[in-house]
């Protein structure tokens, strides 16, 4: 019997609260003093959720929440194992982040709508990560999406924010709307749109479930088609080529812990959704099994190309933001890498570069908005030290060097994904991007010691003498190098593979059908 | 236990870097002792491992004082000192890896701190040939030698990566693909054909302690990995052919090259890829025969090229800061200013030639034994002959278009000389007598069962008897040096 838990329905809630009640609260006096300590106590609050989570989910293998208690595939339901509370956390500590960045960095007049805009994100991002129904995994791709194009354009006067929130807007939508097609064709198909149902009738079409029966009509065909448009779909999302030409214009004009949000919690979403729907919905022993194994291929060469390509832009580039957002693309293209090995030690590997990447972003875009901006703080010879550190640790974290840092890991477990499923071309692929990237990274680590590198903005807002900025640089530092060090020393690695081997025994998915 | 002797030495040197004295005596003296307190590492397990260790410390040692004077010439601060000294620590301590994941460890990091030396001069003055050089580098030494290093690690595993020491590993290297990609990485790493264009222009522009410890050092790091290769399960016939061929080549073609060069630096860097290509010639043909003999061929090579090129990149930063000309067409008299320096200059290469009794004297013996010894097996020994003997010719070639940068009248004309860098003098001499000393530690492991220098024993005498000629020498050389400079007559 699978695990009711009660916190997976309280942290949407949380952020659906925080997210209406902070604008509301803004009429008020009272109300514009105690926003930030709501957001920012909601935000701490919302880690501790997702850790309990994921530690409940540890031992049992997997928990549900049926909303409104409606048993699927008649209600929504919440099914979470181990890959989505990993994500779930990470994204959890991101946001807590940002929130404490931005009250910083953000006009203290408009932070609220930084606030209630964040939170929205973050409530798409669980849905997203949480959910075990097709269309509510829409819907929450949605919510995110609508966040993403408000929050790009938050600094609207400039106008290239406009037109980046455009551009990612209509294609944003154009895409979302495919996806919801694609769900359309499923449902018509197979009469439900709960991800453990579809995955028990593509398995064994004649199977009659409770409340949703049996499939109707061809339902290969409307696989195929399905699962083409989604992954395309889902390639926007992460922003893998040739599907990522909105992300750099938008790294480029967002804020900054916005900018950090993206990177770090809700791009990653797409890497998320494919792993979902090749390894838990739509597996080798499915009728389109064939189909399935040559859309991996595809994914692989696709990946392949999106890596290489994206680490020789990354290799010229001399602006902070654009180096962050191609630097992203690489990563995620490494991940899908990763998740196209089909062997646990590649998808341990694309969740931990997942991490990597949120971690090596949160500390690059962090220490450089503080180091470039007219803070009081960096005159200080030590906090300036810290923030070069932080720095040049984020960055060699993301061309995975030393093993001490997250970064050396993830290739490894990556390399080894490759090794064991015999593609030692992918290894090459790794580590000539690695290499590429590095003279990028190596570039502004080079630039930022002798001069100032473009690409932030000193917000209106910023506040001289506040040390929330030093103490999340410091708490991200902490936890990469915490991270690395546990999976260096500890049976962390181990942790981490059995994540990874966690994808392929679905039972657990399953048991929550009636 | 094991971590104190190379956490503790470390702490040492760091203290010998506070800005206060790292210029000052305290500070060398702290850092030299640190060096030597890293031979503690010494496991006395492993001849190849511990005697590349052993080099690495001394010619890291001398390096660190020399870099001070250097620096300060140069560059008119002490930040290249840290920077050098970091380097050959991450080198010492690749030597001294007992596991798989700390070889790697110190591996990136030293590639790392390389990179960033090599681009030294674009840090400090933007100059765009440094960030090329350093690009090449990067792509094409950095990137192979990366892949070869992870797939050894993910082969071996993570657990085994930890627990398992270097030379018991076995990863699952038959496959002759793999084998070729992980060979062609450490080919990259030591500048073989056809990863080895990146050698010349990275060694000539990083500064010249770095280049020192590149050349003499770095590319020593790419032969120890294809040493451990021949240790696990490979596809033999694909390394050994790659590493026949491929470094039969680049022998010929690094030497031809050096011979045509004007630029000392670049000389110095051809001749590292020639030297480097013939101990991986002779390691190829350790796995071809099996025999120890090539082994030991290739480590005492080593050794002699080691010093040999540290020394004479300390000597072309010292002819660099002194008349800041770095052509070999407008040099020619830095015998007249400094007839010590051009004095040891030519000892060092006489040992490169095979002067008793130095340890190039018993590299040539032990090169020319092995091959000699095969000859009549194969027509792959002939080859290596003819190849090995073209080399030492071309290197007769090019080393003396090296010393015309030392003596050639009618050539350039001294225009500023600063004669503050005549410091740096000692620390070349220095270099150079450590091949002499070598022969007779060797000499003295050898009698004690540590090391299989068989031959060793047999040629004792030869070298007894050239200690005492060359002895005898010295002196004489001494007493002409004390009546003046040598005076050129045409």
């Amino acid at each position: 019997m699978i695990i009711e838990l009660l916190e997976l329905g309280l942290m949407p809630f949380i952020c659906l609260f925080v997210a209406i009640m902070v604008p509301l609260l803004n009429r008020f006096a009272l109300g514009r003093r105690i926003n930030p300590y709501l957001a920012t106590f909601c935000s701490a609050l919302l880690p501790l959720l997702a850790l309990r989570v994921h530690l409940v989910v540890h031992e049992h293998g997997a928990v549900t929440y049926r909303f409104g208690g409606f048993p699927p595939p008649i209600g929504v339901v919440y099914i979470v194992d181990e890959v989505s509370s990993t994500l779930a956390l990470l994204a959890s500590f991101v946001l807590f982040a940002c929130i404490l960045y931005s009250t910083w960095i953000i006009d203290r007049d408009r932070l609220y709508l930084f606030h209630s805009l964040a939170f929205l994100l973050a409530m798409g991002v669980y849905g997203c990560l949480y959910t075990g129904d097709l269309f509510n995994f829409y819907v929450s791709v949605e919510l995110v999406a609508v966040a993403s194009y408000a929050l790009t354009t938050f600094n609207s006067e400039k106008g290239r924010a406009v037109k980046a929130a455009f551009i990612y807007g209509v294609f944003g939508t154009v895409m979302t709307s495919t996806y919801f097609l694609a769900v359309l064709i499923i449902y018509g198909s197979y009469g439900t749109l709960n991800m453990a149902d579809v995955r028990v009738k593509v398995c064994s079409p004649h199977t009659i479930t409770s409340f949703s029966s049996g499939i109707y009509g061809d339902i290969t065909l409307t696989t195929k088609i399905s699962m083409a448009l989604i992954t395309w779909v889902l390639f926007f999302k992460s922003g893998i080529m040739p599907n990522h030409f909105w992300l750099p214009e938008v790294y480029r004009y967002a804020p900054l812990p916005a900018v950090v949000l993206f990177s770090a919690a809700a791009d990653m979403l797409g890497v998320y959704g494919l792993i979902r729907l090749y390894y838990t919905i739509f597996t080798e022993e499915s009728i389109v099994g064939g189909f399935r194994a040559s859309m991996i291929s595809i994914m692989l060469i696709l990946g392949a190309i999106s890596t290489v390509f994206a680490s020789t832009v990354v290799m010229r580039q001399r602006n902070l933001r654009s180096l962050v957002a191609y630097s992203s693309i690489v990563q995620y293209s490494l991940a899908l890498l990763g998740m196209t090995t089909g062997v646990p030690e590649g998808i341990a590997g694309a969740i931990l570069h997942l991490a990597t990447n949120a971690l090596g972003d949160m500390l690059v875009l962090f220490s450089a908005g503080l180091l470039l901006s007219a803070s009081h703080i960096v005159t200080n010879k030590v906090m300036r030290l810290l923030m070069y550190a932080s720095f040049i640790t984020g960055l060699l974290n993301l061309f995975g060097v030393i093993p001490i840092l997250p970064g050396f890991w993830s290739k490894a477990f990556l390399t080894l994904g490759f090794m064991k499923a015999n593609i030692p071309v992918g290894v090459v692929v790794v580590l000539a991007s690695s290499g590429l990237c590095a003279l990028g990274y190596f570039t502004l680590i080079m630039l930022l010691l002798s001069k100032r590198p473009e690409g932030i903005a000193l917000a209106r807002g910023q506040r001289s003498r506040s040390y929330v900025p030093v103490v999340v640089v410091v708490i991200t530092q902490i936890a990469t190098i915490g991270l690395g060090l546990a999976l260096t020393l500890g049976g962390f690695r181990d942790l981490v593979l059995s994540y990874g081997r966690s994808v392929f025994d679905r039972s657990k998915f399953l048991e929550v059908l009636p | 236990m094991e971590l104190y002797w190379k956490a503790l030495p470390v702490v040492i040197i760091l203290t010998g870097h506070i800005p206060r004295i790292e210029g000052s005596v305290t500070g060398i003296l702290l850092r030299v002792f640190g060096y030597a307190l890293l031979g503690l590492n010494v496991t006395l397990a492993d001849p190849f491992a511990d005697l590349l260790l052993v080099l690495t410390i001394i010619i890291g040692a001398i390096t660190t004082t020399y870099t001070v004077h250097y620096s300060r010439l140069k560059y008119n601060n002490l930040n290249l000192v840290p920077a050098v000294d970091l380097f050959a620590v991450s080198m010492i301590l690749v030597f001294a890896s007992k596991s798989l994941i700390e070889l790697i460890t110190f591996w990136l990091l030293t590639e790392l701190v390389g990179f960033f030396l090599i681009a030294y001069d674009y840090i400090t003055a933007r100059s765009g040939p440094a960030l090329s050089a350093a690009v090449k580098y990067l792509l094409f030494s950095m990137i192979p030698t990366d892949i070869s290093l992870f797939i050894i690690l993910a082969l071996t595993g993570f657990t085994e990566a930890f627990e398992v020491g270097l030379k018991a590993l076995s990863p699952a290297l038959s496959h002759p693909l793999i084998s070729f990609m992980v060979i062609m990485g450490f080919f990259a790493k030591a500048a073989i054909f056809p990863l080895h264009f990146w050698l010349p222009d990275a060694h000539s522009v990083a500064p010249s302690p770095a280049s020192a410890l590149l050349s003499g050092l770095m590319v020593k790091m790419g032969v120890y990995a294809l040493y451990l290769m021949s240790h696990y399960p490979l596809n033999v016939d694909v390394v050994v052919t790659a590493m026949i061929v491929s470094g039969g080549f680049t022998v010929v073609y690094g030497a031809l090259q050096a011979i045509v060069q004007g630029d000392i630096k670049r000389l110095l860097a051809y001749s590292t890829t020639s030297n480097t290509a013939l101990i991986v010639l002779l390691l190829g043909l350790y796995m071809y025969s099996k025999d120890a003999l090539f082994l030991e061929a290739s480590l005492l090579y080593t050794l002699t090229h080691g010093v040999y090129k540290a020394s004479l990149f300390l000597d072309s930063g010292f002819i660099e800061t002194l008349t800041h000309e770095r052509n070999v067409k407008n040099l020619g008299y830095i015998a007249k200013i400094s007839p010590f320096e051009t004095t040891t200059v030519i000892l060092s290469v006489l040992v490169m030639f095979g002067l008793p009794p130095s340890v190039g004297f018993l590299a040539k013996v032990f090169l020319f034994s092995s091959i000699s010894k095969y000859l009549e097996k194969s027509w792959i020994y002939f080859l290596a002959l003819l190849i090995a003997s073209t080399k030492v010719f071309l290197s007769v070639i090019y080393n003396v278009t090296y010393l015309k940068a030392h003596m050639n009248s009618g050539s350039g004309e001294a225009t500023e000389i600063n004669a503050k860098a005549l410091t740096m003098q000692p620390y070349v001499f220095t270099t150079v007598s450590v091949s002499f000393v070598l022969t007779f530690v060797l000499l003295l492991l050898s009698y004690s069962n540590y090391v299989e220098f068989i031959l060793l024993r047999k040629i004792t005498p030869v070298l007894l008897a050239s200690l005492a000629l060359f002895t005898f020498i010295l002196f004489f050389a001494i007493g002409l040096l004390k009546r003046g400079p040598i005076r050129e007559e045409r």
